[in-house]
């Protein structure tokens, strides 16, 4: 009977579950008792606790097949969806009813292998009818209108409510129409009725049903042979996850109604839509969008949710012991102690004084472990969930779980739980696409989900990432808008961030198909007021098309953790030792680390790196520090900040919040503890500074520094959201995000106009005074560390206005061609990282290689070759690295970039040197390219990351044709860590360079080509010679 | 072994289905059947109280019933349906036209 069922899980995973469901279920009684209590002042957040406990529970029951648990909590949660949209106040008869279907849902989880036998059409009909009791008038009337739906291929429609077909297409369900032969069909393929009703609820819900009596015949006919059944099914699946329903050829499935997404994207011959329905004019028209009410339903959730969390923990038996032997070592202790201080014996109070001490530090690693627990229990079951999911979604999925082994405070490991399951869910259903869309996008069939835990900066990040479609923050936005939950005005302001941010609105939903599995826009909320609740984070990272990752950050506020101590003024705070990346004491006069300015702003200049600074007593001290860092908003000029830069001797702590570094300007440096993570209290929750407080082992308080909140308050690295891509991550989303970071310089040239110069040529930036700028021979220099540097400016080359006299300038030195250079700007100067498209065509003139948006203003990308070549002609000649080709002997370059910008900027000073470029936006084309012509090409320029075709594979094709096997490959990339490195040689790559250093490149190439040429030469001259 | 006891009050025929209302009953069950109606029976009652299992063919079987005294004006009950049953036949969105009532 039971074989529909799944429950033979894994008994841990369905224990799980029906302890999960068993939480969900303990605090719903007072819960509902109080939403009566309150009748029509309903409390959002109190409905909404209620309605993910049905949602959570059918969610969870759909997955084990316990079709009765579902259906009731489905119910249910249709009732509390109207209550939460205000169309129903939840009196005694709602209450009831409700505590009723609790209570049943509560008996069949306590036993859900018997739940399939517990009747529960009568909880289900009543739930129904109060449903449509509470609807309007002109949907009353829907209730008992019937609505005959046909299809092409069958002449006989099936007469539906006109009400349940409307909630159907409500919940963007298609409506099917589904006829088998219960004897031929069914039984004779060794199925029984009740399964194929099984597999209808398991896919979707009966809106109708109807036997054909007539066609069945009467006593007279000799055998009874037929039994013709007729099913109206709503159904979130697409029509080919149906195909589960074709139980031999003879039956059909056949669309009857689609929702408007489903029916455009569906190839024509697989729809037969309604033709002969009476009402389909009515029937398929749009449904009105939501009342106003509606979108008071849906106001975020407070703080002051009060999340279940299981208070008990599971210890073994032998840990327990381990907890008594200590416990009586330590009464032994505490015995030997009161002699020897009765005594007054010192020696013997020393021995007391070691001995407890010993067994403190013991205990507290055996309490430690006993809430310790892997976080490979709560990946445990994705596995079988992504699997099954994958399956009955016909999609195919890899899942890769990485870092089981990180240890959570088993709170917080319980409460990951739910969240992490929903994130899991959605990936699976809306993130990754069908095999057929992945395919046509250029993508691997099989879709890619990789979960990972791992420590990082103090916390535990656990991140879900799959290479799907991505989130569109626009679409999340106009869904926002027509719901009602934004003004046009509101949406126009949001950046892209903000509405990413929408999806974690209760209610919210975009997708247009509304699945059992993912639910109908709760879920994501789940997971956000879940976290909050855990003092948890999460971030959505997703590039449209090529992914999406979900961040989530959970602190470890029960742990014990190391941390450097460091005073500002007389207070004491602690930093995580997981955050330090390097402490610097910094002297005047330090080549190596030395404090400079960048307009308002302090950095460290660190060796090659360029490190921002934050003042922790400055920014503590005055809150309206964010400013600092964003120096387009003419923030005025802190006096501190003169004070303080290149003047006196600096403790700086670098610390890094995983994703971006900063150095900390403290007073005094203390020394290492591990210290008592303890929560602050609610009055200073609010604080981002802060992680926390501790009482330190002289008694005195320390407050625990938040580096990812120091971070953000000091509004260092808008972009630090982007994951920092290091060296020898596989993370092929975020490498190919990388693709459209940029790092760069911005600076003025004269009012209102912004300059930006890409930061990996920029070596340092320097105020100047004007009179420190000479105008000699037509050239311009100004004296520099004891020598004369060569200064442009860029109206000397493009057509912009001139630097008006008595500005504020500064002098961004660069290195081109192995030397220095300077440009002149205006200050104020910042760096910045931004995920900006640069438009290389709108402003594009020599010495401006495009433009872009950053903070909304536009910013001229400068080209600094272009400006030295024409200010300094024989620049790059006289070094004598670096000459043009004569056009005699050009040579092609087959070049492979996806970014248009880089590919646009490397084509150009190819093609300026000479080169004849064949460009094509990845790996693939490129290929393609190369095939059509392999004699023609002479040398590859290829970027590393490329959809469809990647460099590497690239390369790895050459070196696997004969034609093409000989051919340089000049290997291109932002990330060349020895790793990758290694990776490009072992796949035959001649040379890995980094993205963009004309001159090294020009130089790689010609050395390569001229090989080429000196070697076509050699061969075309050979016959002659023979 | 009978499979049914079959007995009629009037124009009431009352079979009582002995074990498992299936295909390999259906034959005798239908004989029977069509002989109380031949003898004048108009209301159809099926016992199904020792009845546990009920395939499509027994539906067949009840709904031919059903359809043979409908053209004289008659109809056909089943009773004492097992909450299995019940639920299937509610399912099947029969249990009004085939007058359908659960067991005690």
């Amino acid at each position: 009977m039971n074989q529909n069922i799944n429950l033979d899980f894994d008994d841990e995973l369905l224990a799980e579950f029906v302890n999960e469901a068993r939480e969900h279920l303990a605090t719903i009684e007072v819960d509902l008792l109080a939403m009566e209590a309150r009748g029509a002042e309903i409390d959002i957040e109190l409905v909404n606790k209620v309605f993910r406990a049905a949602h959570s529970i059918k969610g969870a029951s759909s997955f084990f097949g316990l079709n009765n648990v579902k259906e009731l909590a489905h119910k249910a949660e249709t009732v509390l969806d109207m209550i939460r949209s205000r169309k129903m106040a939840p009196n005694a008869e709602v209450t009831n009813l409700l505590l009723g279907a609790f209570d049943q849902l509560r008996v069949m989880i306590n036993r859900p292998a018997e739940s399939v036998h517990v009747d529960i059409d009568e909880l289900v009909q009543n739930l129904t009818g109060l449903a449509s009791s509470y609807l309007p008038q002109d949907r009353k009337a829907s209730i008992s209108e019937k609505i005959t739906l046909c299809s092409e291929g069958s002449p006989i429609g099936i007469a539906v409510s006109r009400f349940a077909y409307e909630q159907a297409t409500e919940r963007n369900q298609s409506v099917y129409l589904v006829e088998h032969d219960l004897i031929h069909d069914v039984e004779r393929q060794g199925r029984t009725i009740a399964e194929l009703f099984r597999t209808f609820l398991d896919v979707g819900e009966v809106l109708e049903c109807e036997v054909a009596f007539e066609a069945v015949g009467t006593l007279d006919d000799p055998i009874i042979n037929r039994l013709p059944l007729r099913v109206a099914l709503a159904s979130s699946r697409e029509p080919e996850a149906l195909e589960i329903l074709q139980l031999n050829k003879a039956n059909k499935v056949a669309l009857l109604s689609a929702p408007e997404a489903r029916s455009e994207s569906a190839p024509a011959n697989d729809i037969l839509i309604s033709t002969k329905a009476q009402s389909a004019a009515d029937t398929s028209a749009p449904l009105s969008s939501p009342s106003p009410e509606d979108a008071n339903a849906l106001i975020p959730v407070s703080q002051a949710a009060s999340a279940t969390v299981e208070d008990s923990v599971r210890v073994n038996v032998s840990t327990l012991d381990t907890l008594m032997n200590l416990t009586g070592e330590l009464v032994l202790g505490k015995n030997q102690l009161r002699t020897s201080i009765a005594q007054n014996d010192t020696q013997a109070l020393n021995a007391a004084n070691q001995r407890i001490n010993q067994i403190a530090s013991e205990l507290q690693d055996v309490v430690m472990q006993t809430r310790l627990q892997a976080i490979g229990n709560v990946f445990g079951k994705l596995p079988r969930l992504v699997r099954d999911l994958a399956a009955s979604l016909k999609k195919e999925v890899q899942l890769e779980i990485h870092g089981r082994d990180v240890a959570l405070d088993r709170t917080l490991l319980e409460s990951l739980s739910d969240p992490l399951t929903h994130m899991v869910r959605n990936a699976v259903d809306h993130g990754i696409e069908s095999p057929a869309d992945r395919v046509a996008a250029g993508k691997r069939m099989e879709g890619r989900l990789k979960i990972e835990a791992r420590h990082e900066a103090g916390q535990v990040v656990v991140e879900i990432e799959d290479d799907g479609r991505g989130i569109d923050p626009d679409v999340l936005g106009k869904a926002a808008l027509s719901k009602g939950l934004l003004t046009a005005e509101k949406l126009e302001s949001m950046s892209s961030k903000d509405k990413m941010a929408l999806i974690f609105l209760p209610g919210f939903s975009t997708s247009s198909e509304v699945s059992e599995v993912s639910g109908r826009g709760v879920g994501m909320d789940v997971v956000k007021t879940n976290l909050d609740h855990l003092g948890g984070k999460i971030e959505i990272i997703s590039v449209a098309g090529r992914g999406t990752t979900f961040r989530i950050k959970l602190p470890l506020t029960l742990a014990i953790i190391p941390c450097l101590i460091v005073s500002v003024d007389e207070e004491q705070f602690a930093v995580p030792q997981i955050n330090v990346e390097e402490m610097r004491h910094v002297v005047p006069g330090d080549s190596k680390a030395r404090v400079e300015k960048l307009g308002e702003v302090e950095v460290l200049v660190l060796r090659d790196r360029l490190i921002p600074l934050v003042r922790l007593e400055q920014l503590l001290r005055d809150s309206a520090v964010s400013g600092l860092f964003s120096s387009f908003s003419s923030s005025p000029e802190s006096p501190n900040s003169h004070r303080h830069a290149n003047e006196r001797e600096l403790e700086i702590v670098v610390v890094t919040t995983g994703t971006q570094s900063y150095g900390l300007v403290v007073s005094r440096f203390q020394h290492t503890e591990e210290i008592v993570v303890k929560p602050l209290g609610s009055h200073l929750k609010g604080l981002e500074e802060y992680a926390g407080a501790t009482i330190l082992g002289d008694g005195s308080i320390a407050l625990i520094v938040d580096i990812a909140g120091i971070a953000g308050k000091a509004n260092i690295g808008s972009a630090a959201a982007m994951p920092s891509v290091e060296s020898g991550q596989d993370d092929t989303v975020g490498r190919a995000r990388s693709e459209d970071l940029h790092s760069l310089v911005l600076f003025g040239n004269g009012p209102g106009t912004l300059c930006a110069v890409h930061s990996d040529t920029v070596r340092r930036i320097e105020r100047v005074d004007s009179c420190k700028i000479e105008m000699i021979g037509g050239r311009r220099t100004m004296q520099y560390n004891g020598g004369l540097l060569p200064v442009v400016t860029l109206a000397d080359t493009a057509r912009v206005e001139a630097i008006p006299e008595g500005s504020d300038l500064a002098v961004i030195i660069a290195v081109i061609g192995g030397r220095e250079i300077g440009l002149l700007g205006t200050m104020p100067v910042d760096v910045v990282e931004a995920e900006a498209r640069i438009d290389h065509s709108t402003h594009r003139q020599p010495g401006v290689a495009g433009s872009t948006i950053v903070r909304e203003k536009t910013v001229l990308v400068v080209d600094l070759h272009e400006l030295i070549d024409d200010a300094w002609p024989d620049w790059t000649a006289k070094d004598g690295k670096i000459s043009r080709h004569s056009p005699d002997d050009a040579v092609t370059v087959l070049l492979a970039e996806d970014s248009d910008f880089f590919r646009a900027q490397i084509k150009r000073f190819l093609t300026e040197d000479g080169y004849r470029v064949l460009d094509a936006q990845d790996g693939e084309a490129a290929w393609e390219l190369l095939l059509s012509d392999p004699e023609e090409v002479d040398a590859v320029v290829t970027d590393v990351e490329m959809p469809r075709l990647d460099g590497l594979g690239l390369v790895r094709r050459i070196r696997a044709d004969e034609r093409t096997l000989k051919l340089p490959v000049i290997a291109l990339t932002s990330l060349a860590g020895d790793e990758d490195v290694a990776r490009g040689k072992a796949a035959g790559v001649n040379e890995y360079q980094t993205k963009l250093d004309r001159e090294q490149l020009l130089g790689c190439l010609r050395q390569y080509t001229s090989r080429a040429i000196g070697k076509e030469q050699e061969l075309s001259s050979e016959p002659m010679m023979a | 072994m009978s499979v049914c006891s079959a007995r009629l009050e009037g124009q009431c025929g009352v079979v009582a289905i002995q074990g498992d209302f299936t295909a390999l009953v259906v034959p005798e069950i239908g004989r029977e059947l069509k002989d109380m109606v031949a003898k004048g029976a108009r209301q159809l009652v099926f016992d199904l109280s020792d009845t546990y299992m009920l395939d499509s063919s027994g539906i067949g079987l009840l709904i031919a019933a059903a359809n043979t005294v409908a053209s004289h004006a008659g109809s056909v009950r089943v009773t004492n349906v097992s909450a299995e049953i019940f639920r299937l036949l509610q399912s099947m969105r029969l249990v009004n036209r085939l007058q359908v009532s659960p067991a005690e």
